[in-house]
């Protein structure tokens, strides 16, 4: 089905094309979401993303690898996004914790979430691509290695490497006496 | 549940609960882009034919590029489309050179010094000493160097660089005993050639110039026990053409073959003798193949190698081409000059630049200093002809239109040989 879809946008055929972009946007938004964390930025790099997929869609060699080239498009745009920002020396603008709905209990959930929060911003953009791709999306490791186009040694290290920061970070963050007011021993 | 997976847990739970509230509203937004926007041709992206994540991250960086980067790159390409221009130029081969230039110095071999005279005759300078004398000069078409016979034993063949004066010995195959012919040029001026015997055979050699290498090309077709004469490289670099003549010829008269540098590609003028120590030269037009050659009997004929046709243009010898090869000069009871137009018209009107004569140059003593006795070469700019007098005593320099009087330059030594013992330097810009 989603072949027959691809194959008549790819000729052009602007109604198949607004069923398979429907079908995504959410994951995809999420998928911005969650690596920039910024709303507008996340918006902005998932439409470019969807317009060019539009523009480049009969250059697309197979069909059926739609979906991770679409992937690779929003996931692409959101490095480079990351990277232009902190070259500029943007902060990022992170969202209010306050205006984000969560489940269920718990001043420890509100802990953790900005424990998480600041310790994944503070990850290389490469990093948080594949732990999205992975912990979001669900994406066996070969297929986000497959999605990024890299090694899937390179891959394994990545999410190793961020997953331990953010882990330090937590740590950091429980640490007895890490909220010891500053000039006394610790 | 270790420690490790209750923490993957954690991320993912993290992730999914922060996603949840998304509920993108942008739809219609892409959808109202994308409707106004024209798809790209299958063949025209990058995408088709590159990895699709080098294309999408260059693109993403190519979006907001920054003035120094642009800069730079330009820069870049700038130097490397200089780079590749200096290095395409100096792979190119130089054109031949021909047509008209610049009278630069005559060149005399005047005993046992190499002289060198301005166009005028005036301002003497010894070049080099020739301890054993030198003969059959041949100027490179650059106007750079000089190639001659030197008379040892035996004989070699020498380069001098006029600017500095540094002389090259051209090493020999094994076994030459004599040199055959004066050398010809290759018309870039890196190569020459010229025929040598080992007592047995004759060969066709090609030397660099530089004296790094020697190599006596194989003929392959031709009979190893022909004598071989006069080879003349042609002016488009592509071919030598030479005589072969069988050994038993008592009239030394011979055959006019074509073949590459390199000994192959042997083609045969067939039925068409030539005086095999009179030689044979290439027009200096690269687009016309067309060779002079004096007949047996002592005829001058002009030969179209590409037509097979050949014009007997008169009764004589010594035919000489001018630069621009629009002329011919030979002798016939003295040197003649005449339109290349006009003999292929065969319409031939003669211009003699001084007085004629018959029988030999010795029975008219009087006429030193006022005709030649050798074949005449030619000024670059194609005004003049010089060759010795006709009592050997000096060089001469008449106006090839027959008009004005002569310049002469004497020497010290008498040259007694018809080979070529005076040349002009041509000034190519």
């Amino acid at each position: 089905m989603t072949r027959d879809l691809v194959e008549r946008a790819r000729r052009g055929d602007h109604d198949a094309f607004a069923e398979l972009a429907g079908a995504a946007i959410s994951r995809l938004d999420a998928t911005a979401w969650l690596m920039l964390r910024d709303a507008d930025r996340a918006t902005d790099a998932v439409q470019n993303a969807l317009v060019r997929a539009w523009r480049d869609l009969p250059t697309l060699r197979d069909p059926d690898r739609f979906d991770a080239w679409l992937r690779r498009l929003v996931v692409n745009a959101c490095i480079d996004e990351i990277r232009r920002t902190r070259r500029s020396r943007l902060e990022l603008d992170v969202n209010d914790i306050s205006e984000i709905p969560f489940v269920a209990d718990a001043s420890s959930a509100i802990a953790d979430r900005d424990q998480l929060e600041r310790a994944f911003v503070r990850l290389d953009p490469d990093e948080r691509a594949v732990i999205v791709l992975h912990h979001y999306l669900d994406l066996p490791l070969p297929e986000v290695a497959a999605t990024l186009r890299i090694p899937l040694g390179t891959t394994k290290s990545r999410l190793y490497r961020g997953l331990r920061q953010m882990r330090a970070a937590l740590d950091a963050d429980a640490r007895p006496g890490a909220d010891i007011p500053e000039g006394r021993p610790a | 549940m270790n420690r490790t997976d209750r923490f993957d847990d954690l991320i993912s739970d993290w992730l999914h609960a922060d996603a949840e509230h998304r509920v993108p509203e942008h739809l219609d937004a892409v959808l109202r882009r994308t409707r106004t926007e024209r798809q790209h041709p299958a063949w025209s992206s990058l995408q088709r034919w590159l990895p699709m994540d080098t294309v999408t991250r260059f693109q993403g960086r190519m979006a907001a590029p920054r003035p120094l980067i642009v800069f730079a790159v330009l820069v870049a390409v700038l130097l490397a489309t200089m780079g590749v221009a200096l290095f395409v130029g100096a792979l190119r081969t130089p054109a031949p050179a021909f047509g008209l230039a610049d009278n630069g110095r005559i060149l005399v071999a005047d005993g046992s010094a190499l002289r060198s005279y301005a166009a005028d005759g005036t301002d003497p300078i010894v070049v080099a000493d020739l301890a054993n004398n030198a003969s059959d000069l041949v100027m490179s078409p650059d106007g750079r160097r000089l190639a001659m016979i030197v008379h040892t034993a035996p004989p070699t063949a020498q380069i001098l660089t006029l600017d500095g004066g540094k002389v090259v010995t051209l090493p020999l195959p094994d076994g030459t005993v004599d040199i055959g012919s004066p050398a010809s040029w290759s018309p870039d001026a890196t190569q020459v050639t010229f025929a040598a015997t080992d007592g047995t055979r004759d060969h066709i050699v090609v030397a660099d110039a530089d004296g790094a290498r020697t190599r006596a090309i194989t003929i392959q077709g031709l009979a190893k026990t022909r004598y071989l004469w006069s080879p003349v490289w042609s002016p488009d670099g592509d071919s030598i053409a030479f005589i072969s003549s069988p050994p038993a010829a008592a009239n030394q008269t011979g055959t006019i073959h074509v073949v590459k540098p390199d000994g192959t590609g042997l083609q045969t003028l067939a039925d068409l003798d030539a005086s095999a120590p009179a030689g044979i030269s290439w027009a200096p037009d690269p687009a016309v193949r067309r060779l002079l050659l004096t007949r047996p009997g002592n005829v001058v004929s002009l030969y179209d190698v590409a037509a097979q046709k050949e014009t007997v243009i008169d009764g004589g010898f010594w035919p000489t081409w001018s630069p621009d090869g629009t002329r011919i000069s030979y002798w016939t009871d003295g040197t003649v000059v005449v339109s290349t137009a006009d003999v292929l018209a065969q319409r031939m009107t003669k211009v003699r630049p001084y007085a004629s004569f018959t029988e030999s140059c010795q029975t008219y003593p009087e006429l030193a200093t006022k005709a030649f006795c050798g074949p005449a070469s030619w000024s670059p700019d194609g005004t003049r002809v010089i060759a010795h007098d006709i009592a050997g005593g000096s060089v001469v320099s008449f106006l090839a239109d027959g008009t004005g009087s002569p310049i002469v330059i004497g020497l010290a030594t008498n040259v007694t040989d018809s080979g070529t013992a005076a040349v002009w330097q041509p000034i190519r810009k």
